[in-house]
């Protein structure tokens, strides 16, 4: 559960209201970038921002400050409600860096709306809802509805909406305690997950909440209180994370971004056929690095021989300026071969059908080089029938050729040769944007103590984070969702950590 | 002051990535040798390593490095980083290949996570400790300039380092116990990380070890 500290603009200052008047504010700065750097300083994850303006005109006002909020603090996620009535706001919103928008007065007005903007921009939505008395409010609270609160709720139980923001007027800005019933009996009719806003003034309010965290309140939103002193951020999160056992020394997950190469270029195929050209390597590699991406995989998919050349000499000018691990992999098929690419500037290779000719090239680059910098990469179908218990063999060649073998023994008997890390692959998920194999990856990843690296299928940010959280990844890999800028890696990296997975932001 | 660093170069795998991230974090000439006079010449040395200790300090021994180390450090006293194994050389042992004989520089031990290791909940942890943690920074030093306490760091190591003196150590990382990230004594830092796969963080560090005095 996060302690989320708001900031609420009108004509370009950081004010709060007493119960929605917009004629009784008060002035808490007039440099809002200032004042939201000021509550990251103080450990806040992530950053509620409300045009109030844009409320009551029905469309952004203070976008700019918004803007420069989210350029000044890239790595914190932000959500943004006011005057957000349509998808092209949405789009302006998130392409300016903001994470997550929150659909308020459109929400109760026109509930297919959040149906297409949820479709439209899957991960990104948040539907606020305003209650005075049970009763939703809209227009910047100017007026009330006879709609019941809970009743619009379960309207977006299964529509992929990414939290509800539940508001109690009644409580908001008058520092007398949140509305925890409500916002409890909310989180549980719909099965949503709600943040909640409105009266939270001391540490007691979050208290009382975080109690609730398994009801599916994720948030809880402070204004007035953090501005007046009556709450400290920094303490009431830390208290939260205590509780409910958030460890928030931990190694981070990581997501790599996977370059596969032919002949020079980046290129990315649907289960390998239908091949797309994506870019050049060094300057993709780049992009990535400079977004936070926590390696770089580099898989040279080009066929013959003598561009071997070319490979060697893109993975020299990726080294040397991506400061971050870079694997390589494709072609390794001899001792050789990883030193020539180990001195090319390469961390790891990653070995995978020499692997499978010759185990014990395995055992013997482990000895030689270190298993640190060993990956062997598995690539696995599915062969049993559907009804029947799972059972996943190995196949080369980009999965056309079987082989026979079964996968999770495999990866055992590569971990016992001294592998240092397992890059699994499911060949009837790559490229088709279902989602990781989880039942393979939970099988392999429970059954050996290296890392194991989920890769082939994302489609969402939502894969990426079901790879760790149910196939047990440490780390996640994908291609096709970052290379044509559907994602950002930064954007990844925010999706998981929202998702409570450890990640390195 | 000039900016000559030497990468010393035993022979064990890709020191490519350290001379770059040098160049890349101000180094005017970064020479990457095990010539005694080239070592000698260079204002800071770095000591990089990665594979199986036993082939490191077998090499290191046999190019006569444990010299030029030395030298380096107890008689020029000039500023010295090593990093993974390259700190782990300069323990008395390693547990690691069945125990062997280090250079004894930082008087302690190199331990093995152990199999199956486990989180103080009873989860179990991955070894290698392959990825990025957070450094936890127990003193000031010159090197941390600009690096927040808890910064993300890439790890990627089965061995870790308990030096005899707790107080030497400046940074702890957590993975199933408080493990030593990084130690300083003198004109010697030492990192289990590595700086040149860190990003930022690390070439912030590389920064400060190039505008570095030697002194704490």
């Amino acid at each position: 559960m996060l302690v989320i500290p708001a900031i609420d603009l009108k004509e370009g200052q950081c004010v709060r209201l007493r119960q929605g008047d917009m004629s009784d504010s008060t002035v808490f700065s007039d440099d809002p970038v200032a004042m939201a750097q000021q509550w990251h300083a103080q450990g806040a994850r992530r950053l509620h921002l409300v045009d109030l303006d844009g409320a009551f005109a029905g469309k952004p006002v203070n976008a700019s400050v918004i803007e420069r909020i989210a350029k000044a603090l890239p790595e914190l996620p932000i959500q943004i409600g006011g005057g957000i009535r349509d998808l092209e706001t949405i789009s302006q919103y998130l392409a300016s860096g903001v994470q997550y928008a929150i659909i308020g007065t459109m929400a109760a007005k026109d509930p297919d709306f959040v149906k297409a903007a949820c479709k439209a921009f899957p991960g990104h939505i948040v539907v606020g809802i305003d209650a005075r008395g049970g009763r939703v409010a809209v227009e910047g609270w100017a007026s009330d509805s006879e709609l019941d609160a809970t009743d619009l709720a379960k309207r977006f139980a299964d529509i992929g909406v990414h939290a509800v923001v539940y508001t109690d007027i009644d409580r908001d800005g008058m520092m007398q305690g949140v509305n925890v019933e409500a916002t409890v009996a909310l989180a549980q009719s719909s099965g949503l997950p709600v943040i909640a806003s409105g009266g939270i003034s001391r540490i007691e309010d979050v208290e009382q909440l975080m109690h609730h965290a398994d009801s599916g309140i994720t948030g809880a939103i402070t204004g007035r209180a953090i501005y007046e002193g009556t709450l400290d951020l920094r303490a009431a999160q830390a208290m939260v994370d205590t509780f409910l056992g958030v460890d928030l020394v931990a190694l981070a997950k990581r997501i790599i971004p996977c370059l596969d190469v032919d002949r020079g270029r980046v290129v990315k195929g649907v289960n390998f056929v239908g091949i797309r050209d994506a870019g050049d390597p060094v300057e993709i590699a780049r992009r990535y690095n400079e977004e936070g991406a926590d390696e770089i995989t580099f898989l040279d998919i080009t066929a013959s021989h003598e561009e071997r050349d070319t490979t060697v000499q893109t993975v020299e000018q990726i080294a040397r300026e991506v400061f971050i691990p870079l694997t390589v992999g494709g072609g390794i098929r001899a001792l050789q071969d990883i030193r020539t690419m180990l001195n090319a500037g390469a961390d790891k290779v990653s070995i995978n059908t020499a692997a499978i000719h010759d185990p014990d090239l395995v055992s013997a680059a482990a000895a030689r080089f270190g298993s640190q910098c060993i990956v062997v990469a598995i690539d696995v179908k599915r062969v049993s029938e559907p009804k029947s218990s799972p059972r996943y063999e190995l196949f080369t060649h980009g999965g056309r050729k079987p082989t026979g073998i079964e996968a999770v023994s495999w990866a055992k008997k590569m971990a016992a040769l001294g592998a240092g890390e397992l890059l699994l692959t499911s060949m009837d998920r790559d490229g088709t944007r279902d989602g990781f194999e989880l039942t393979i990856t939970r099988e392999i990843t429970d059954s050996v103590d290296i890392p194991v690296i989920a890769s082939g299928g994302v489609g969402t940010l939502q894969h990426l984070a079901d790879g760790v959280t149910q196939g047990g990844a440490d780390a996640v890999l994908a291609a096709s969702i970052f290379h044509f800028g559907e994602y950002t890696v930064r954007e990844a990296k925010q999706f998981m950590a929202s998702e409570g997975i450890p990640m390195r932001l | 002051m000039t900016q000559q660093v030497a990468v010393i170069d035993y022979g064990m795998g890709n020191l490519h990535s350290v001379a770059s991230a040098l160049e890349h974090a101000g180094a005017l000439e970064v020479t990457v040798t095990h010539d005694h006079a080239a070592i000698s010449k260079a204002d800071r040395v770095v000591f990089p390593g990665v594979g199986g200790i036993r082939d490191c300090m077998d090499a290191i021994r046999g190019l006569g490095c444990d010299q030029l180390l030395e030298q380096a450090i107890t008689v020029e006293r000039k500023p010295v980083l090593a990093i993974c194994v390259g700190m782990q050389s300069l323990m008395t042992t390693s547990d690691e290949n069945g125990g062997v004989a280090c250079l004894n520089q930082v008087p302690g031990e190199v331990t093995f996570f152990g199999s199956p290791h486990r989180a103080s909940d009873g989860t179990r942890l991955k070894v290698p400790h392959m990825g990025w943690n957070q450094v936890v920074q127990k003193r000031p030093h010159p090197l941390w300039a600009g690096i927040e306490s808890g910064t993300h760091f890439y790890f990627v190591h089965s061995y870790h380092v308990v030096p005899n003196d707790p107080d030497l150590v400046v940074g702890t990382f957590d993975y199933g116990l408080s493990g030593c990230a990084a130690l300083a004594r003198d004109n010697v830092f030492a990192t289990q990380f590595h700086p040149e796969k860190s990003h930022q963080a690390g070439l912030t560090l590389l920064k400060n070890f190039l505008s570095w005095d030697g002194t704490c």
